[in-house]
């Protein structure tokens, strides 16, 4: 493993990049695109041992943080998805220049699924294969669910907790808007995850694309199908496990679900 | 421009270790620099990426700042030794140290950790002389039956009005799920726990529930603690202690170690309760205000000298003197 900052001087990103392993490199590297706030913090375990699976499997992969989260520089309040987009296309090149690798395959969960459909699309970038974990298709339900949780993380976090908190937030729309479990949420973030919805997302041609989701989650197994039926080459794979991506790491959820990484490191050599 | 550089670093044995260094910009260095812990198993960022901003705010106030993951712990390798959690933590604490005083030119150092940070801050100033000062969030509580029972009182005065304390108790959710969705196994559940007193003398579940980490007793007795506090105090060492809203809600006379309530020892540390911030910082506004606390106390003793001691209104002066450095003691294991 080592520890890189890399990308323009204005806007370095902290990373880190896991050589491939073993005598035979594989021709085939793993960009890892984290989730945002407390899901990334949540997953972080999960993206490092699978970083060091497939390294094992002889695989270059880097796993690195966005602007203004993690440990790159900038603060919470500087994070926005077009940003976050060209990350991840200065992330691909960095990971291309390091490794040689001929093919290279993105994965993201959650939020970090989301930014790699948009930044495949943008013109002149090559992927080869996208696998992607419960992407976040509609913004404003995204937003309305870490508000909802963000108010439930106070109340447990209190031995009193204010009955005013639950109140406003179902009474004002305005209220806890503006953060989410510790982690900033600026004006203009949330103007884009308001946009960000299922049919303005759409799946790049010409790349293999798997989309991982819980077996019950119609809306993403839909989604998947219209794209298929648009012509792209993606296919749904149900699975469930037991990370909660918004729980506390201890309390009786897994950090690294073994049936989860069996699933995922499998699409990631194949 | 900001006013910190940050850089990655590796170190301890084979390079295990990994964390994030702080500096000052453009500024030459002093000899006195900051830890960062981990809590819990969260890696270095800390929780809502406190300890990001904690180190940056530090640095740019002058004091380098290390935040790095125990082994085993983030992107920190496992250790290869046997060592028990707690001694291995103090290696690892100590390794950090040796790098920031071989490769950074710094000598004495300040420790900051949250919960079980706090516990390993406390055990690393404990181990190394080079430790002049150590703020601790939510360290262990030495807590009297008297304020068990006050605490419990308040929330049983909540309970009716308020649905979020009702929630936060789990033989409440199951009834509400067994009676209103036929769950069955809360239905068990219930069931189970009638047998079981509702007022025990010690934490139950629920309370064990609402502070991570409070229901595991604490790692030594309240006499050891005081004594081990005091032999920090002693040796020179700045000792804070900070208290999150999230056990109880409101606090008198050192309420979180009210079993050592008459100890000399609140005459020379820093006891502070936060009724407006919880366990980890939650919100932005909690945020603020713990790193702006956390900076006045580092500030404090990184230009008040080797020694601190709280005045009568809780802010913090210079001790006189330095006693003289005591043998490293053996590391608190759990």
């Amino acid at each position: 493993m080592k520890p890189l900052l890399f990308g323009p001087p204005s806007r370095r990103l902290f990373g880190l990049y896991h050589a491939p392993e073993g005598p035979k490199p594989s021709d085939t590297a793993v960009l890892l695109c984290a989730p945002m706030g407390h899901e990334a913090l949540r997953s972080h375990r999960f993206y490092r041992v699978l970083a060091i699976r497939l390294a094992r499997r002889g695989m270059a992969v880097l796993r690195f943080d966005s602007h203004g989260a993690g440990d790159s520089p900038g603060a919470d309040e500087d994070g926005e998805l077009e940003g976050w987009r060209a990350d991840v296309g200065e992330a691909d090149r960095e990971l291309r220049a390091r490794s040689g690798a001929k093919r290279v395959i993105w994965f993201g969960a959650r939020l970090g699924a989301s930014l790699a459909v948009q930044a495949a699309s943008v013109p002149g970038t090559q992927v080869d294969k996208l696998v992607l974990w419960e992407p976040v298709l509609d913004g404003a339900a995204y937003l309305q669910a870490l508000r909802e949780r963000h108010v439930k993380e106070l109340e447990w976090s209190h031995a009193l907790p204010d009955a005013g908190w639950r109140r406003a937030m179902l009474r004002d729309p305005d209220a806890f808007i503006d953060e989410a479990f510790g982690f900033a949420i600026s004006p203009l973030l949330r103007r884009q995850l308001l946009a960000l919805t299922p049919t303005d997302l759409v799946l790049p041609s010409g790349a293999e694309i798997v989309v991982v989701a819980k077996p019950d989650d119609r809306a993403t197994q839909g989604w998947v199908a219209q794209q298929a039926a648009a012509g792209r080459h993606a296919r749904w794979l149900a699975l469930a496990h037991s990370l909660i991506w918004t729980s506390n790491p201890f309390p009786n959820n897994a950090m690294v679900p073994a049936d989860a990484l069996q699933q995922i490191a499998g699409e990631l050599s194949e | 421009m900001s006013d910190f550089v940050e850089t990655t670093e590796l170190f301890g044995e084979a390079e295990n270790l990994f964390g994030m260094l702080a500096v000052p910009a453009g500024a030459r260095l002093g000899d006195i620099g900051c830890l960062v812990l981990n809590t819990g198993v969260n890696h270095r960022i800390g929780p809502h990426r406190i300890n990001v901003k904690t180190a940056r705010r530090l640095a740019g106030a002058g004091i380098p700042t290390l935040r790095f993951d125990l082994a085993g712990i983030g992107d920190s390798s496992a250790a290869r030794s046997r060592h028990d959690f707690r001694t291995q933590a103090v290696e690892d604490m100590k390794s950090a140290l040796d790098h920031l005083q071989s490769r950074h030119g710094l000598r004495r150092f300040l420790v900051f950790g949250i919960c079980s940070g706090a516990e390993n801050a406390l055990a690393v100033a404990l181990a190394d002389p080079r430790v002049v000062g150590v703020l601790t969030f939510d360290g262990p509580m030495y807590l009297t039956r008297g304020v068990r029972l006050e605490r419990k009182l308040r929330r049983m005065a909540a309970f009716p009005g308020n649905p979020a304390v009702r929630a936060s108790y789990p033989w409440w959710r199951d009834l509400v799920q067994w009676l209103g969705q036929r769950d069955a196994a809360a239905g068990r559940r219930t069931l189970e726990r009638l047998h079981l007193p509702m007022f025990a003398g010690g934490p139950s579940a629920d309370e064990g529930a609402i502070f991570q980490g409070g229901d595991t007793a604490p790692v030594v007795s309240a006499a050891e603690y005081e004594r081990r506090l005091l032999s920090l105090v002693d040796r020179g060492v700045a000792v804070s202690l900070m208290y999150s809203a999230t056990y109880n809600a409101r606090d008198r006379h050192n309420g979180m170690l009210s079993q050592l309530r008459g100890s000399p020892m609140f005459d020379r540390v820093q006891y502070r309760f936060w009724p407006d911030v919880d366990h980890t910082a939650t919100t932005l506004a909690m945020q603020a205000k713990l790193l702006t606390a956390v900076e006045e106390w580092a500030r404090g003793v990184a230009l008040g000298g080797p020694g601190l001691r709280p005045s009568s209104a809780g802010s913090i002066v210079p001790t006189l003197a330095r006693s003289p450095d005591r043998e490293p003691r053996a590391p608190a294991t759990v």
